[in-house]
């Protein structure tokens, strides 16, 4: 059950999309073949799923940035991994098509991410 | 000899050791291959493009991260068309029957049917007559090999810039693929300022590639399904193409399940002793000549074991690799439909001489195959919005894998160690240490390479240097010598101070070309067949 919820949050972080039951079914089998977090790892971990919409997008931009090889990130890749792979998604990963004033959005997006990047790095000792 | 198994026992499937039994058995020769000849159940080529895979296969997933998720684990190694979850038996088994140990040299070895043939990414360039005769090999025999070797897997190529050091004298070479829209808009550039570049020593061209671009024997011609890395297009060579052709000749045979440990010659010929990989019950076969094509790793455990030669170095050549994921931003926001092929869309060759004899070399190719949860690790952003940036900036990235010359220095070496504990009571340990000067070299190279990428229109992003042993080029281990001295080679391919023991794969070359070995390998494979028969 936990599992399940666990692959609920991290498909609808990752995609924006909540998942159908054969979605998670198979973030659920794949599940089974990651390694063990460390014990402080473990515990961001479930607190991230605990408060995904605040929590996850910053513990996971600090991971990035201050422990890019941590199991933790080595997670977080492979359910991207999985998403990547899920035919619904995959308009998610592949290149579009996209206006000239698209690269502002980027931009101003960007800053956003990096932001959360430097916000979750000062958080992450604390959690 | 009761044992007796064929007139020739050609040790290794690889791209050396099926290229030397072809030449064997159209002599008429008998020939046997023996290897642990691992399989792969996942092999075949897929009617559907690989966006179409993308869209609608359910079953994707086992393509790109395989059925047991094990393409998300983290490796320094694997690289190009070796990450494949659909070729993960590359090196199966390796640790467990092969044991290898180093703090500083990270070869991948392969017990595969196909050897490590099976990752190749189908680059074929020819070494320079320069490159030849400092690799000690005999520059007339490799150019007649060459042409033999192109006509037998065929090979595409657009004659350009670079064909002086791709496939400079070979005739019968098809047209070139048909490269996609990132490498177009390089290639423009290039011509714009050819001459400037060609002064500062840089020529662009499209590959030369073993992946057939017209109908060859009962072979297909490339199907631009994207889907190179991950399917086995039969228009593609790999060893299997060899195998199964010479499978229907009455005098060759494929043992496989077995690693061969050692050998024990005789004045006759000579025996071949093996350890059965799933019985492990030991054996020996006898033969009137044995041909070693086992990777100079494999080659040289057999050696060095036969002649019980315990903590004996042997020196080893490892190209130096590294890679340079880079942006081109014309192509950002763009899509790119056409069709197209995952192999390396150009080449770009260094040659500051202009004597085609240091020569280093760029494969460039577009990342769309390749995934991007591959480069989430790279971006210092959450996942999701690393995603959202990697989407955008996808069609517009190229990767730039670098590769540069290697030559003998005495901080590269291997040597076998007793291990009773090991599958065949060895190990091999290897020690890799690249002086400062080497070093220096190597980054002021890779810097006139990032300058040159720049000035193509290419951003690049990061140099990533894998673990040494990444370019899964490797040779060097018994230098051609005309003497008849103890573990070199005779220029024949004849292991020095034996009668009937040749060597067909890498050992022998003293300098090893950044150009990518296979072709050659093939080449001297087949010169080095027909030599054990003049002798």
């Amino acid at each position: 059950m936990e599992l399940s919820k666990e692959c609920r949050v991290l498909l609808r972080y990752i995609t924006g999309k909540t998942p159908r039951e054969n979605i998670v079914e198979l973030f659920h089998r794949s599940a089974a073949n990651l390694p063990a977090l460390p014990a402080k790892e473990q515990r961001i971990w479930d607190k991230c799923i605990r408060y995904p919409l605040v929590l996850l997008p910053l513990a996971d931009a600090g991971m990035a940035w201050r422990k890019p090889s941590s199991l933790f990130r080595q997670r977080m890749i492979h359910y991207a991994a999985i998403a990547e792979s899920i035919p619904e998604y995959s308009r998610l990963f592949l290149p579009r098509k996209r206006s000239v004033f698209f690269p502002i959005l980027v931009f101003f997006r960007a800053g956003y991410a990096a932001a959360k990047t430097l916000i979750g790095s000062l958080l992450l000792p604390a959690l | 000899m009761s044992e007796w198994l064929a007139d020739y026992i050609i040790i290794g499937s690889g791209p050396s050791g099926v290229q030397a039994a072809q030449t064997l058995t159209e002599a008429g020769k008998t020939v046997a291959i023996i290897d642990a000849g691992l399989k792969t159940d996942n092999t075949g080529s897929s009617p559907a493009s690989f966006i179409q895979t993308r869209q609608t296969d359910l079953q994707q997933y086992k393509k790109w991260v395989g059925e047991d998720f094990i393409a998300t684990k983290q490796t320094n190694i694997r690289t190009g068309s070796q990450i494949a979850p659909s070729r993960k038996h590359i090196n199966a088994l390796t640790d467990e029957l092969t044991p290898f140990l180093s703090e500083n040299f990270f070869p991948m070895e392969s017990l595969a049917e196909g050897g490590l043939g099976v990752g190749w990414g189908l680059g074929c360039c020819a070494f320079s007559d320069k490159e030849l005769s400092r690799a000690g090999l005999p520059v007339a025999e490799m150019a007649k090999s060459y042409q033999v070797i192109a006509d037998r897997i065929g090979i595409s190529y657009t004659p350009d810039d670079t064909k002086p050091y791709t496939m400079p004298g070979i005739k019968n070479i098809q047209s070139g693929i048909q490269v996609d829209k990132n490498s177009t808009h390089l290639l423009r550039k290039y011509e714009l300022k050819k001459n400037t570049f060609n002064k500062e020593g840089f020529f662009l061209g499209g590959p030369s590639l073993a992946l057939l671009t017209s109908p060859k024997d009962d072979r297909p011609s490339v199907n631009y399904n994207e889907m190179d890395f991950y399917d086995d297009d039969a228009a593609a060579y790999r060893p299997a193409i060899t195998l199964k052709q010479l499978s229907s000749a009455a005098n060759f045979r494929h043992i496989t399940g077995l690693l061969v440990t050692h050998f024990e010659e005789t004045d006759t010929g000579c025996f071949v002793y093996y350890t059965d990989i799933k019985t492990k019950e030991s054996g020996r076969f006898g033969c009137r000549k044995l041909i070693l094509a086992a990777n100079i790793l494999g080659t040289s455990r057999i050696i060095l074991r036969s002649a019980r030669l315990y903590n004996t170095r042997l020196p080893f050549l490892c190209n130096h690799y590294s890679y340079v994921p880079s942006l081109q931003w014309r192509m950002l926001g763009r899509t790119d439909e056409q069709p197209r092929t995952a192999t390396a869309q150009l080449f770009l060759f260094h040659d500051p001489e202009k004597n085609n004899e240091d020569v280093a070399m760029a494969s460039l190719y577009s990342y769309r195959t390749l995934l991007l949860f591959r480069l989430l690790n790279q971006v210092p952003l959450g996942t999701r919005d690393g995603r959202i940036l990697l989407q955008y900036l996808l069609p517009a990235i190229t990767i730039a894998g670098i590769h540069q010359p290697d030559r003998k220095t005495s901080g590269k070496y291997i040597w076998i160690e007793k291990d009773d504990d090991s599958f065949n009571g060895i190990i091999l340990r290897a020690s890799a240490e690249i002086d400062e000067e080497e070093k220096r070299k190597y980054k002021k190279r890779e810097a006139l390479f990032l300058k040159t990428l720049k000035k193509l229109g290419l951003q690049p992003l990061k140099k990533i240097i894998p673990g040494y042993g990444a370019s899964i080029h490797y040779a060097g281990t018994l230098p051609y010598d005309n003497s008849e001295k103890q573990l070199t080679l005779l220029p024949t391919g004849r292991l020095a101070m034996h009668r009937n023991i040749y060597v067909a794969d890498g050992s022998g070359f003293a300098f090893l070309p950044a150009k990518g070995i296979t072709f050659s390998l093939m080449a001297n494979a087949h010169r080095t067949a027909l030599n054990s028969m003049k002798e």
